[in-house]
């Protein structure tokens, strides 16, 4: 059982502050991704709770023990490097194996092991083999080997799949995902791919410039993210952003984007619907919730004009400037657009968000109201 | 003939021209080592062998030991040094300079390149400077140093100050930053000391750094002469290059035959050590362990 939890934890770098004051609770066997942009502190978040790296403030804390003095060689975690670094002298039985010799488990032990270990990743035939001999997934399998082989009560990966090819890449995760329904080991996983994030995390933890913007169930993060940065972070064309008002006529609210475009106030707002007024907003959708028209209530349709077009194949991007922002809608691709053409839209309303333009969170929303 | 040609034909002469230049003066040492003494100074130069006269070899290498044949009509020139006792001295001397060096290089650059330690920058230095003090400036205290040891006019005497090398410490440091510090802490990772992360991963990477201080320090005092020549006295413990001058005191009647002949000899060994390490010089001995 290992549970981990940093405790304000920080790490400076010559008076930078490259982690800042992070909290987080980790369960036994949780599957947690570290994410956020390259320059973040991901890495370094991760080294500390390694060892590699001396934290400059906070505790962690790995199966209640407080481990911030104790060598790394003890803390019972494996790292899965991002580069591999396997030994390139040593075949991969022995890459796979010297962590157990080391530690001076027996040699009966060891094979049957490596075996095992082997087996999980389809190794088997490869164990001879030195890694300038293999491919590029068949080192990372080698790199996550070295760290199953240990059974250690967590194991922590540095963007494993940042090396691969897209489509090596997917298939890997799927087997990352499958290797930790099997072992249901504690995972402290880092990426900068949300894709990857989304796809594997029980809990996501978006980082931004050393701070944690939002920590949650990949669903809850992408549905109701707290702040900008989580909004255009999560989910892949990000979300469009653009300024608003809230304006009241007679009896009823309304969102003005511009002179032309006032879309009714959803109701998810209208519990503090005057406290809007007046207020520095943004309003921000998802392109797959703008669409060709559909038939259901909640949805308001408006026109624009269509500035490119992105065939996916499944669905079509269309880009277009909505009061002078550049935004994108996800439509069916049979949908006639055209570049340059006028083209009516569908937006849903339950899924919009209000963000307030002074401190870039998300005002939060009631969907019960 | 297109212009890829043209340009790989240009760089071909190139390098002929700058190879002959190189080669020329070996081919004459070669030729006039088989020559008659009497054809060795011939103007203009004779590049190619025009006598065969192994004799001049046999000279160099037995005439200490065998009296000579009195139908020999060879060389006047002939040698009064055991050249291959020296041979002999000059291996032992060379093969434990290299080991010596190859072994504690390994160990001091590693210390300057992956271990911190409170003075290591200035330390370095230090280590360095001594690279700019000619060997002349310390001979004398050497000298003194090793004979108060009593270690002069030996081999030992040789051997021991030349196993400390900055040089080969910087070589190897070198080798040693080349290797990525993932390595080192997938070894902590994986439970080792200290030690083992040497031990295990990095003096094994470091080899193709061995070879080429290997190569190096062999060279070097295969070809010394000027401690061997402050620091020896007897004929029996000369090296090589002491022996070459030997073969040409003798006798100075104008020949240089013998004295070729001996050179000759003496730079086959130097092209075996390099010819055999160059076999072992593997490019690419980090390949498949990291990517990025
Ligand atoms: N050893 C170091 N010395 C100084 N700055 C560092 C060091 N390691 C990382 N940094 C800085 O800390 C920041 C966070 O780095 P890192 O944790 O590697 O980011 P991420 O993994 O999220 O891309 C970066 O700005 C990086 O330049
Ligand atoms: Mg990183």
């Amino acid at each position: 059982m290992a549970n981990v939890r940093l405790v304000g934890l920080t790490k400076k770098f010559d008076g930078n502050t490259v982690v800042d004051n992070v909290d987080v609770d980790i369960e036994h066997g949780e599957f947690i991704v570290l994410v956020g942009p390259s320059g973040c502190g991901k890495s370094t978040t991760l080294r500390m709770i390694a060892g590699l790296e001396d934290m400059t403030e906070g505790k962690i804390m790995i199966s209640d023990r407080t481990v911030n003095l104790i060598q790394p060689k003890d803390r019972d975690v494996a790292m899965v490097f991002q580069n591999y670094a396997l030994y390139p002298h040593m075949n991969v039985y022995k890459n796979i194996s010297i962590s157990l010799s080391m530690r001076g488990v027996d040699k009966t032990e060891i094979d049957k092991r490596v075996k095992e270990t082997a087996a999980i990743l389809g190794l088997e035939n490869l164990l001879y083999r030195l890694p300038k001999q293999l491919s590029g997934g068949q080192r990372q399998r080698v790199a996550m080997g070295r760290a199953i082989v240990r059974q250690p009560a967590v194991f922590l990966f540095d963007e494993p799949l940042s090396n691969l090819d897209a489509k090596l890449r997917v298939q890997m995760r799927t087997e990352i995902k499958k290797i930790h329904q099997r072992v249901s080991t504690t995972i402290i996983y880092v990426t900068h791919d949300q894709t990857e994030a989304m796809t594997l995390a029980d809990r996501i933890v978006v980082m931004n410039e050393g701070k944690i913007e939002q920590i949650g169930a990949p669903q809850d993060i992408y549905d109701h993210p707290k702040t900008k940065f989580v909004a255009s972070f999560i989910g892949s064309p990000s979300m469009n952003f653009v300024g608003c008002e809230v304006v009241k006529k007679g009896h009823s609210y309304f969102i003005k984007l511009d002179e032309n475009v006032m879309i009714p106030l959803p109701k998810q707002y209208h519990a503090e619907k005057d406290a809007l007024l007046d207020r520095d907003l943004e309003f921000g959708f998802r392109p797959e919730h703008v669409t060709e028209p559909r038939s259901s209530v909640d949805r308001h349709k408006f026109n624009v004009t269509v500035d490119v077009l992105e065939p996916l194949g499944n669905d079509t991007m269309v880009y277009f400037t909505l009061a002078g922002r550049s935004c994108c809608a996800r439509v069916s691709p049979e949908y006639a657009a055209e570049a340059g053409r006028g083209i009516e839209l569908d937006l849903d309303f339950a899924k919009v968000h209000l963000l307030d333009g002074v401190t870039n969170r998300i005002v939060p929303a009631y969907n019960n109201a | 003939m297109n212009r890829i040609n043209g340009n790989v034909i240009a760089s071909y002469l190139y390098l002929v021209f700058f190879a002959l230049i190189i080669l020329l003066p070996l081919l004459w040492v070669v030729s006039t080592s088989l020559r008659l003494p009497v054809e060795s100074y011939s103007l203009p130069p004779k590049w190619l062998p025009t006598d065969f006269m192994w004799e001049n070899y046999w000279e160099v290498l037995f005439s200490y030991y065998y009296e000579r044949d009195g139908t020999f009509v060879g060389s006047q020139a002939s040698a009064n040094v055991p050249f291959p006792h020296l041979m002999l001295n000059s291996f032992i001397v060379c093969f434990f300079v290299t080991i010596g060096q190859v072994f504690f290089c390994s160990f001091a650059g590693y210390a300057f390149a992956r271990l911190a330690f409170p003075g290591k920058t200035a330390l370095f230095w230090f280590v360095m400077a001594t690279m700019m003090i000619p060997l002349q400036v310390t001979i004398i205290p050497i000298y003194v140093l090793l004979s108060k040891l009593g270690l002069t006019d030996s081999l030992t005497g040789l051997i021991l100050p030349a196993i400390p090398s900055a040089f080969g410490t910087f070589l190897m440091r070198q080798y040693y930053l080349r290797i990525p510090s993932a390595l080192e802490e997938a070894m902590i990772m994986d439970g080792a000391s200290q030690w083992q992360v040497f031990w295990r991963v990095f003096f094994p990477l470091a080899t193709p750094g061995m070879v080429v201080l290997a190569i190096l320090a062999f060279n070097y005092h295969w070809n010394e002469f000027f401690r061997p020549l402050i620091l020896i006295s007897t004929d029996t413990t000369f090296t090589v290059p002491l022996g070459i001058v030997a073969l040409r005191d003798y006798k100075m009647t104008g020949s240089i035959s013998v004295v070729l002949a001996g050179i000759v000899i003496s730079m086959i060994p130097a092209l075996i050590i390099y010819l055999f390490g160059q076999k072992h010089l593997v490019e690419g001995i980090l390949t498949g362990s990291v990517k990025g």
